[in-house]
């Protein structure tokens, strides 16, 4: 009887120690396809979209970080901005997260000169499901205005 | 002849054995039960699985076989029964404030989803003890409701940049730089369950591990820091964007300075202010259990993934 019941208190510690060494499986692996090469642009602000399941990040390059900054409407030639939206997905790691997935479009405006020497933004759109339908069209503009009118985001010592 | 000593031996032995597991047993202080203050109080249907799941350990009614009380797993059992209690007591729900209750529920349904409780070695004696698929869903159903209630108030923008006023250091050493503002974006984030949104930036030695995979242990020097701001407004479009800043958290790894933190060196600076989080150094450990959540990932919840 207490060898049965010494066996069975070991058998139990010798269980315990195995199961704790088990880990669940995970069912996802790190793509790092979806980062996106920011080279010298800095981050202008973001937001979320859970109608259309989308998180953006706007960047733009030392001129644009500025203007953005100061809160300047006059836009001066040289000035960049690129707007990255990717596809939102929940956090397989956090039930109540939601983190950037795939890359869904790239936006970009430049401020450019046009043949009469007047300023003028120049739209451009790459990537999937976007790409041919906004180019010279009132969206066009549309996109331009939302996209020049983004605040700079507040960063700690910034 | 022969068999008559060698089987004299073996009962000595086993009556040896047997004293010395009574007496460790009678020398070991028992598991108690205190009493309780105020034990959770959420919808029946939820308090009925935490009860069969989680309440053995994390409240103060935890039902002992025999068994359980027998030295050494008397030693093994108390020890992580008191240690459980510390993390989530059922039993005190009212010693927390509102938020703090949200937070610990949040945390117990990400433990519960992600497999790492019920612990495995409690429900191979107590099957019943594992949840359900439906049972799962009545949790996850619960926190959003409780969390959707908590925060449909107004939301504001914030347009003023924050501003810092002195060199900011954390308790274990870590101190606040700004270096980040320069690096690449390696995800966007936001979570419903606390109404923020953040930007993660990570370092090149960061970026590069993520590019070649190399996260199960992340490199020495690889940095990430999270800038978490609370969600400000929304527009027309759905569109949420930040609001005021929240908080800035560091992730730094160095496997010799922070060895008792699986090699990451934690620090967060509350509010424009910078306000070092941790009263002392034991702050990271706290920071550590949460993270140990993301194991799958070097212990990064915040990396771009896709589905196997």
């Amino acid at each position: 009887m207490c060898i049965n019941k010494i066996s069975y208190i070991l058998l139990m510690v010798l269980l315990s120690l195995y199961m704790q060494a088990c880990d669940r499986k995970s069912n996802f692996q790190v793509s790092p396809e979806d980062l996106y090469e920011s080279k010298d642009l800095h981050v202008i602000t973001t937001w979320f979209n859970d109608r259309r399941q989308t998180i953006s990040v706007l960047y733009g390059n030392e001129q644009a970080t500025q203007v953005r900054e100061t809160g300047i409407t006059m836009h001066q030639v040289g000035e960049h901005y690129t707007l990255v939206t990717w596809h939102q997905q929940g956090n397989p790691l956090w039930f109540g997260g939601q983190i950037s997935g795939r890359i869904a479009w790239i936006e970009q405006v430049d401020i450019a000169t046009s043949a009469s020497g007047a300023i003028e933004p120049q739209y451009n759109v790459t990537y999937h499901e976007r790409a041919d339908s906004i180019s010279g069209t009132a969206l066009e503009q549309e996109r331009i205005n939302y996209i020049l009118s983004r605040k700079k985001i507040g960063h700690p010592g910034v | 002849m022969y068999f008559f000593v060698e089987k004299k031996r073996v009962v000595v032995i086993l009556l040896i054995s047997v004293v010395a597991v009574w007496i460790l047993t009678a020398l070991t202080p028992p598991l108690t039960n205190p009493p309780s203050t105020g034990e959770f109080d959420g919808p029946d249907s939820v308090q009925r699985i935490f009860k069969h799941a989680c309440y053995d350990c994390h409240s103060n009614n935890t039902k002992l076989e025999w068994y359980h009380q027998v030295a050494p797993l008397s030693w093994k059992i108390s020890s992580d029964v008191l240690e459980a209690r510390r993390h989530l007591n059922f039993s005190h729900w009212d010693s927390l404030s509102a938020a703090d209750q949200r937070s610990k529920v949040w945390y117990a349904v990400n433990m519960i989803e992600q497999g790492k409780m019920p612990r495995r070695d409690y429900t191979l004696l107590h099957p019943s003890a594992k949840l359900s698929e439906r049972e799962l869903k009545v949790l996850k159903n619960y926190i959003v409701t409780i969390t959707n209630v908590s925060s449909a108030q107004p939301k504001k923008q914030m347009l003023k940049p924050v501003v810092v006023h002195t060199s900011k250091e954390s308790p274990n050493g870590i101190q606040y730089f700004s270096d980040y503002l320069t690096w690449k974006v390696i995800v966007a984030t936001n979570r419903f369950d606390n109404g923020t949104m953040r930007i993660i930036y990570g370092n090149d030695i960061a970026v590069k591990a993520i590019q070649e995979g190399n996260i199960n242990p992340w490199p020495n020097g690889a940095v990430i820091v999270k800038v978490v701001w609370d969600e400000g407004e929304q527009d027309e479009d759905g569109n949420i964007y930040p609001g005021d800043f929240n908080n800035v958290q560091f992730m730094i790894r160095d496997d010799e300075r922070f060895k008792r933190t699986e090699g990451w060196g934690f620090a967060r600076f509350n509010t424009s202010q910078l306000i070092p989080y941790g009263k002392d150094v034991s702050f990271e450990v706290d920071c550590m259990n949460c993270h140990r959540l993301a194991s799958a990932n070097g212990f990064v919840f915040d990396i771009p993934t896709k589905m196997q």
